[in-house]
């Protein structure tokens, strides 16, 4: 197939996508090839000894919580020996936020891509502050895990059975237009997304657990990125792996290295160093302290949110120096390297002009424009964790090998 | 436009490279967007001739 | 100690709350500042951060908690101006001017373009002229190093759709009064030019408007067009367009010598234009018969004088060079050939213009019988085999690649000009130093600024070595140009330099006085 014809079919793919929040179970009833001593982590796959402190944090407190180990050093030995085996998120249809460690156990939003039928997971959002996908594995941080597992699981899985699905575009759609960019920002989507589940969620549980669900949705402003992280994944897949397409499928990282894919090249992932990131710090903190790039979020913006729409966001442009024409000038930039406008996500700001969509891997190469992405910034050392925000450009060179790759796949 | 029609209609110009001449344009109240032109790939050939192939594949 | 500020029922969102923490951490007498919104979660930051105050855990989710470590009683003053300063000016004044990065985007904000202007280097020259064109837009392209088979495939896509595509390499246009490159203001009146060379483009519109008339477009089609692939495409494009044109009453045609065959189907098309018309190949004999709207000229000087008879129906003068000298003119050429030794014999003309330079060299190939080209012209002028080094009367085209290798052109920096200047005022035996000075859009903001302290060191020199060596010179422009002819002629005549209104009778001048023989 011709690469404009490839690419036109991908562009469909993702135009027709609609994704619908089915579910919330756990990852070994629905996580392909998860098994009770697995994890999959963020990023591209990744060696234990190669992995960032945040990430090691992250998977100890996964096999503690799952009742694999009892400690680090039994986390270790285990690994070692291959009593655990860990995986890519990506590789299984999942998106992490951070470390985004995913267990057995662990409940994980189902999201149905309805037109192409494949389907999309993503952990629940833990919080702000300490929290395990930063690498904290303190007793309050598994407490706080037991209870999604526990408690919120089985009632938001009822919950959204009773509803029959939440269809997330047009949730997604508004979020925007109310100053969301769904990526560092999910204020709006949360109150819009908790709002609609309330009555339902009133019929599955007493009043206790009522207080308790609900606290734990509306104090954390990123309950919605997990569900719309999900949507991008399921959107994006239904796009991958059509033969001569170049456009990008996946950017991801792991605090060690990020990973690129490209619908063309399928599954392989193009792999450089992760960078790091520039961005404001919470007082106290600098970029010395910072873990490089590290999550699967990064997802949002390959999917056309996050950074590329930072024009439509009014409270994200301090993160591009204040003003509006800067955080515009972010967003105009990401049209020199995408294929089409976006139908839904439309920014009242430019107009509404549909947001950049579809990443051209071959437009990146040539204009030297790469992907941005909005990121919160973990502390090195594990335990520690949020200690700022900020962007990052994804490194030239796994645009280039994907082409490279490409290349050499259609000489064949 | 043809040229023809061109030259009995005002210029509508995009300029790309020296920046001076589409600032003599502007100076000359000439409707002119220069563009902010720069080498394809960073000028790397390789990377040049990937693209060609490519953009012709 | 601990300095702590809450401002109650205020909402700041987070970013803007670090944006200004990071500040604050930045000032003198600082040790650590936190501004936070008093949410639980924060104040458990705090606490840790120990920068937590019985007021701090107070305060409600909607204060805005400072929170800032001082070394002492002191910084207190700038801490709470830094606040009050950030809160005050948050709106930011950094607008961003984003200018598209590409022709094709650039079209989404102007779709009713009608031309590009392309001076990008030459080896990605080609393929945004060939954008700019499949998009319908006609091209002036500056660029060179393009080559002959782009440049002819560029001219056929043109060709197909009705369109131009002026160059590579070209100079020098103007369309509809609006300068292209490196062009003069010029009024705008009835005659047309086309032409292969971008130097003599603006000496024949700088002498046509001296003389009172203007231009109605003047279109460059680079100088390889009429070689044998391209075979005239743009010139013939451009004369058909004149032919058409209301504006125009007169035509000029003005090229080096084409390639025969092109020069016949040229004359051809020529004759049929309806319109009288000017042909200037330089340094080549007119055709035994040529057809009878055509008049055939010596220079650019007689070009500009016959197109502006036959737009006034006058009949065409006698041309020669030696008649515009005028007397003032001859005698301050008398006085230039009293002030030089006997030994003082040779002529070096240092050229930014390169068809200016082929017409000097054809003028004075006529009256030495040895004249040196820094590149190969023909018609029996040698070529220097090192251009750096003047032999005899040598004149140099500054502008060819040789000179230029990674510098602006000579038109913009005169650096290499004047450096060689320097070098051929010290040899002995050179008598006179010939130049041009093309102003108008695109060249130097003001040659004389550059020119007149060189030409201060020479005379120096020359007095320390009881030496003098002449210097003449023509300036390419109008009165109404940026730099304005008459500012940059007075200042060199100022500093003793012979200025001439045209390059044929500066060339001319600069033969008599290095032949002592007015």
């Amino acid at each position: 197939m011709k690469i404009e014809d490839a690419n036109k079919l991908a562009l469909e793919r993702l135009e027709l996508s609609e994704p619908i929040l089915i579910d919330l179970k756990q990852a070994i009833d629905v996580v392909p090839d998860m098994k009770s001593n697995r994890i999959h982590h963020a990023g591209p796959p990744i060696d234990w000894e190669e992995m960032s402190g945040p990430m090691r944090g992250s998977i100890i407190g996964t096999a503690i919580l799952e009742g694999l180990v009892k400690s680090e050093e039994e986390a270790d030995e285990a690994i070692k020996n291959g009593d655990i085996e860990l995986g890519s998120n990506h590789d299984h249809g999942t998106v992490g936020p951070m470390a985004g460690p995913v267990g057995a156990t662990t409940p994980v939003f189902v999201v149905k891509n309805n037109h192409h039928g494949n389907l999309a997971y993503s952990p629940v959002h833990e919080g702000l502050g300490k929290v395990l996908s930063m690498g904290n594995y303190s007793e309050n941080v598994l407490d706080n895990l037991r209870f999604v597992r526990d408690v919120l699981q089985p009632i938001i899985s009822k919950v959204l059975n009773r509803m029959g699905g939440i269809p997330l575009n047009p949730l997604m759609s508004e979020a925007i237009v109310r100053g969301d960019e769904l990526h560092n920002r999910c204020k709006a989507g949360t109150c819009m997304f908790v709002e609609q589940m309330v009555p339902h969620l009133l019929h599955v549980t007493n009043k206790e657990e009522f207080v308790e669900v609900f606290e734990f949705l509306t104090t954390n402003p990123q309950t919605f990125l997990q569900p719309v992280m999900a949507a991008c994944k399921a959107t994006l897949d239904s796009a991958s792996g059509i033969e001569g397409s170049t456009l990008l499928t996946c950017y991801s990282r792991n605090g060690s290295t990020v990973g690129l894919r490209m619908s063309g090249t399928g599954n392989k992932w193009f792999i450089a160093k992760a960078p790091m990131i520039k961005g404001l710090y919470m007082p106290g903190y600098s970029e010395e302290d910072a873990c490089p790039d590290l999550g699967d979020s990064a997802i949002t913006e390959v999917a056309g949110l996050g950074a590329m729409v930072m024009a439509g966001s009014p409270a994200m442009t301090l993160l591009v120096g204040g003003s509006a024409s800067q955080a515009a000038s972010y967003t105009m930039d990401m049209y020199d390297i995408t294929m089409t406008e976006s139908k839904i996500i439309r920014l009242p700001s430019l107009d509404f002009r549909g947001a950049p969509l579809g990443v051209d891997v071959r437009k990146v190469v040539e204009t030297g424009i790469s992907t941005k992405h909005n990121t919160a910034i973990a502390h090195r050392e594990p335990g520690i964790g949020m200690i700022g925000a900020g962007i990052v450009e994804a490194p030239m060179e796994v645009f280039t090998e994907a082409l490279l790759e490409l290349s050499k796949k259609l000489e064949k | 436009m043809k040229f023809d029609e061109t030259l009995n209609n005002d210029l509508k110009i995009i300029a790309a490279g020296i920046d001076s001449f589409a600032e003599d344009l502007t100076e000359q109240g000439v409707d002119v967007i220069n563009v902010d032109w720069q080498p394809p790939a960073s000028g790397n050939p390789e990377l040049i001739s990937l693209l060609q192939k490519l953009q012709n594949k | 100690m601990l300095y702590t500020n809450i401002i109650r029922n205020t909402y700041y969102d987070s970013l803007t709350l670090m944006r200004l923490s990071s500040n604050l951490s930045s000032l003198k007498g600082v040790k650590q500042a936190a501004v936070m919104m008093g949410t639980k979660l924060n104040k458990e930051f705090l606490k840790d951060a120990n920068l937590i105050s019985d007021e701090v855990l107070q305060a409600s989710p909607s204060d805005v908690c400072i929170c800032i470590e001082v070394e002492d009683n002191s910084f207190v003053k700038s801490v709470s101006e830094t606040i009050d300063d950030f809160f005050n000016n948050m709106h930011s004044q950094k607008d961003v001017i984003r200018r598209p990065r590409s022709i094709s985007k650039a079209m989404d904000n102007m779709p009713d373009a009608n031309l590009a202007v392309i001076s990008v280097p030459g080896i990605y020259a080609a393929e945004e002229a060939k954008k700019a064109l499949r998009a319908g837009l006609n091209v002036f392209l500056f660029s060179d190093n393009v080559s002959l088979d782009d440049e002819l495939m560029l001219k056929q896509e043109a060709e197909k759709n009705d369109l131009i595509c002026m160059g590579p390499d070209c100079g020098t246009g103007i369309i509809n009064g609006v300068a292209l490159g490196f062009a003069n203001k010029v009024h705008r009146g009835n005659i047309g030019i086309v032409g292969a060379s971008g130097t003599g483009i603006q000496e024949i519109t700088v002498l046509i408007h001296g003389l009172g008339e203007g231009i109605s477009h003047a279109i460059g089609t680079g100088g390889r067009d009429l070689k044998k692939p391209v075979n005239a495409i743009s010139a013939l494009t451009a004369l058909k367009s004149l032919k058409d044109d209301e504006k125009t009453k007169v035509i000029v045609f003005v090229s080096k010598p084409p390639d025969k065959e092109i020069e016949e189907k040229v004359l051809m098309e020529l004759s049929k234009c309806g319109k009288p018309v000017i042909v200037l190949f330089l340094g080549s004999n007119p055709p035994n018969e040529l057809p009878q709207n055509i008049h055939w000229a010596k220079n650019m000087e007689d070009v500009a004088k016959c197109a502006v008879a036959l737009l006034k129906d006058e009949e065409i003068p006698p041309y020669s060079i030696e008649d515009g000298i005028n007397k003032i003119e001859k005698s301050r050429i008398k006085d230039e050939i009293e002030k030089l030794d006997k030994n003082q014999t040779f002529l070096r003309g240092l050229y930014s213009g390169g068809t200016l330079c082929d017409e000097a060299i054809f003028i004075l190939a006529e009256m030495f019988s040895e004249i040196w080209s820094g590149h190969n012209v023909g018609s029996g002028v040698k070529e220097l085999e090192n251009p750096f080094a003047s032999v005899g009367h040598s004149l140099i085209d500054m502008g060819e690649d040789i000179f230029t290798r990674g510098k602006p052109h000579p038109m913009i920096d005169y650096g290499t000009r004047i450096s060689r200047m320097l070098d051929e005022a010290e040899d002995e035996e050179v008598a006179v130093i010939l130049l041009d000075v093309v102003i108008g859009y695109g060249s130097h903001p003001n040659p004389k600024e550059i020119l007149i302290p060189t030409i201060k060191k020479i005379r120096e020199s020359g007095k320390q070595s009881n030496r003098y060596v002449s210097i003449v010179a023509s300036v390419c422009g109008t009165d109404i140009d940026p730099q304005n002819l008459e500012e940059q002629t007075k200042a060199l005549e100022q500093e003793g330099v012979l200025v001439f209104s045209s390059n044929a009778k500066a060339a001319y001048a600069a033969g008599l006085i290095a032949n002592k023989a007015l």
